[in-house]
Parts: structure tokens; sequence; C-alpha cells
């Protein structure tokens, strides 16, 4: 081999290399059409994607969080093609700082009193809360919109005082649901869209009256790669067949 | 403004750093100095906090540490109340988390003592545990004054483990790192910095107090 070959190669070829590898990932990375929703949303999700992308013979990866998380990461501008929050301020911050187009409404949720021990016998969830001694977890609710709604419940109706001590605060509804799982908490405020999946059915779960209607907004971000995909999944989220998957899953 | 969280924080970064310091002292001489077999898989398993990602661990620990776990179904037994969101519990997470960071500045100090004071100390009749404390620990100060540093550093800036395992309970389990976390959630940006700018601040001074310690232990002035 010509040495002076062998001495480019060996100076610049580990570079070379590495470009080499990172070049496919870089392309691919830049099409990706990804998707921020809010964990709670999780179920139908992941049912709306498969069929959505069946149809339109795309691909689609979904990134779940808390909406506060997710919303942070758009606002620095996070490669989403569409946020689906489950709050309307959000998604109107979004579109006030010119981030996002117009807001849209796809879904309303409902926040629900779960617990995995199916022998509590309960009334309602205010008799849950009060006949439990242990933990109680709920969403952060400066981060988590159901937290939020379940933290208004507790105000509502004047429990908040007495059960403080025993709330523990989730960094979303899906770490709440979690903590609720593993047993570390004993009832959990959680998204009724939860309480349904598989693993939810295997507790119980009682309906809060007193606790508002989670509206879900979501929005598409202007500068974000694939704007027609993301009007497209905007469309099959707010269509019948969209409703109707949602509906599954406790939304109305 | 609410400084609770950095008072937690501080808190817990001393009781782990002490804590650890009395666990990791002897657990390092014993690596060091005890003829055992099969050493090197206790020092991989003490090594493997390094390696784990924070929520792999927190995790496990979530799991272990649960009214259905062993960890937390023997303290429920021991003191009739559940482990898991307490302080007492962030604080164990936490020491475990942290025996690396004690244990390897550890066991290189004491592999770099001087072995003819350990010889003169065996020659005139020190026990091993006599030794331990009579010769040992008094000619590694500087060691140990650096691997209470680098715990207690580590220890202020815990946060995945935490995060997985603490619930974040305002003066039990808030620290520091997780309630910026959930101001910047919760857009509260100007808490959010106000917070962060005085965790930066009381961390450096803290680190300069501690090297000024180290630099007069090991200069002798």
């Amino acid at each position: 081999m010509n040495p002076r070959f062998s001495y480019h190669l060996q100076r610049y070829g580990l570079w070379i290399i590495s470009i080499l590898l990172l070049a496919p990932q870089a392309t691919y990375a830049g099409e990706k059409c990804i998707v921020a929703t809010a964990v709670n949303f999780i179920s139908p999700m992941t049912e709306l994607v498969e069929i959505f992308e069946q149809r339109h013979k795309v691909n689609i990866d979904v990134s779940y969080g808390s909406s506060g998380k997710l919303y942070g990461q758009a606002t620095h501008g996070a490669p989403y093609s569409l946020f689906l929050s489950a709050d309307h301020t959000r998604p109107k911050l979004l579109h006030e700082q010119g981030i996002c187009g117009e807001p849209f409404h796809y879904s309303s949720g409902k926040v629900v009193l779960w617990t995995k021990d199916r022998s509590i016998h309960a009334t309602n969830w205010q008799d849950a809360l009060s006949q439990n001694p242990g933990k109680i977890a709920l969403a952060s609710p400066d981060a988590a919109p159901y937290g939020e709604k379940g933290f208004q419940a507790l105000h509502r109706t004047g429990l908040f005082k007495r059960t403080e001590p025993q709330l523990i605060y989730g960094q979303s509804v899906g770490q709440t649901f979690l903590f609720v799982q593993t047993g570390g908490a004993q009832l959990g405020f959680i998204a009724l869209s939860q309480a349904l999946s598989e693993t939810g059915q295997k507790g119980q779960y009682w309906p809060i009256p007193e606790a508002e209607v989670v509206e879900q907004w979501g929005c598409i971000p202007r500068n974000a790669p694939h704007h027609d995909i993301a009007r497209q999944l905007q469309n099959f989220l707010t269509s019948e067949t969209g409703r109707r998957i949602g509906r599954k899953y406790g939304y109305q | 403004m609410d400084y609770t969280p950095l008072i937690l924080s501080l808190k817990l970064a001393g009781v782990v750093t002490f804590g650890l310091l009395i666990i990791g002292a002897p657990l390092a001489y014993l690596l060091v100095f005890l003829p055992m077999r099969g050493k090197v898989f206790i020092e991989s398993l003490l090594g493997l906090p390094l390696v784990l990602p924070p929520t792999v661990f927190g995790f496990f620990l979530l799991i272990l540490m649960g009214p259905e776990g062993v960890v937390g179904r023997l303290h429920q037994v021991a003191t009739g109340r559940p482990l898991i969101f307490t302080f007492g519990s962030i604080a164990l997470a936490a020491m475990l988390h942290g025996i690396p960071y004690v244990v390897q500045p550890l066991k290189s100090t004491y592999a770099k003592l001087d072995p003819r004071l350990l010889e003169s100390a065996a020659v005139l009749g020190c026990s091993r545990t006599s030794s331990f404390f009579r010769v040992v620990l008094p000619n590694s100060l500087p060691g140990i004054a650096g691997a209470a540093i680098l715990t207690f550093a580590h220890t202020m800036g815990e946060f995945g483990v935490i995060l997985m395992i603490g619930g974040s309970i305002p003066g039990e389990t808030k620290v520091a790192s997780i309630a910026i976390y959930e101001m910047v959630e919760g857009m509260r940006y100007s808490e959010a910095w106000q917070l962060s700018l005085a965790l930066l601040v009381l961390s450096y001074v803290i680190l300069l107090g501690f090297n000024f310690l180290e630099r007069r232990q090991r200069y002798g002035t």
C-alpha cells in the first residue's frame, strides 16, 4: 500500500468511518414523523397510530410524556410533527407564541380514583378515600392536567386538608399509575383510560363527579417536518372512527 | 420563594455522606486488605450504580422498597410503617446509589498506604480492627475528605433515582432537583431560575469549603 495513503487512512480513517456510520441515521432522523402525546392517551393512540400507519403507509413515532414536559420540549424546538396535550392552555400558549397553528380539540377525558385492591368496598370515591390510611398518588398538578383536576376535586369537596399528608406526587399520570400498581400507594388519581386498560381492569375504580372533564387539545407546530401527515392525522383523530376508538377507552 | 427543597437537598446530602463514610470506610478496608476469594464479584456488584441508568436503579428500588418488596416488608415489620415515599427511603436509595463514590476513592487511598506502617502495627501487637482505627484511618484523612466531597456533590445532584421513588412530597422527598424539574414543567420559569441559581451558588460554596479543608489536612497548615 502507498505509505502516504496509509498515513492518511490512519489519520482520517476514524472520521470517515464515523461519518459513514452517522450519515444514514442523520437523514433518517430528518424523515421521522414524531407525535408528542400526553401519557393518558397512550391506549387509544397506540391503536389509532396502527390503523393510520396501515392506511397511509407511513411510519409514525409516538413520544409520551406529561403535557408539561412535552410543552417545554416543543417550545425549545423539539421536532414534533404534532403535539397532543391533555389541556387547552398549553396548545393555546404555543399558538400565541407563534410556534403552533390553531389548536384543535381531540378528546375529553375523565379523572378517576383507582386501586388495584379489589377487596375494598366503598360506595364512592370519597368513601374510598376516607377508608384508606395509606398513601394516595396524584400526578403533579403543575405538570399534569389529570393531577390538576384531581387536586381541584379534593379542594372542592374539602378533602384536601385531611388527605394532604397522604399525598404523593407522580410526574405524569403514567408514573402515578405505576406508584399504585407497585403497591407504594393504595389509591391513585388516574385517567379513566388507564383504569380501563388491561392492567387497570385488574383493580377497581370510582368516578369523580366533582372533577371537571379534562378537555384535551392539540396543535401542529409550524416548522416541524411532515406537515401534511400531521394534518391527516389530526383529521383522523377528530373523525368518527377516531372518536369511536377514543370512546372505547373512556373518552368522549 | 420557598427554599425548603434546597434545605432538604442539603439534609439529604449530609445524611448520605455521613452514613456512607461510616459504611464505606470499613467496607473499602475489607476490600483492600482482607484475603478473600471472589472479591472481584463484590467489587463489580458495588460498581453497578455507576453503570446502571438511574431510572433502572430507581425502578428496582421502587419494587424492592414497596410494601410488597423484601426491603419494604422488613421495614414494615420492624417499624410498623411503610418505607417507600419517606425521607428514609430516598436517603437509603441515595446511599446505595452513592456507594461507588465513597468506596472507589477510599480503596485507592488505602492501597497507597505504606505497607511498613501496617506491618509495624502488626508486629507491635495491633489487631486488624485496632490497626484500622489507629493506623489506617488517621493516615487516610485526605482520601476520606475526597470521598466525602464526591459523595456530597453526587447526592446534591441526585435526580433520576429520587424521581422514580420519591413521590415529590414537600419537605420530605421533594429535593431541589425535583422541585426545579416540576417548576419547569409547570411553566414557573422565574422560580426555576431562582432555585437553580441558589443551588449553583450553594454547591459552589460547599465544594470550596470542602476543598479548603482537604488542602489544610494534606499540607498540615
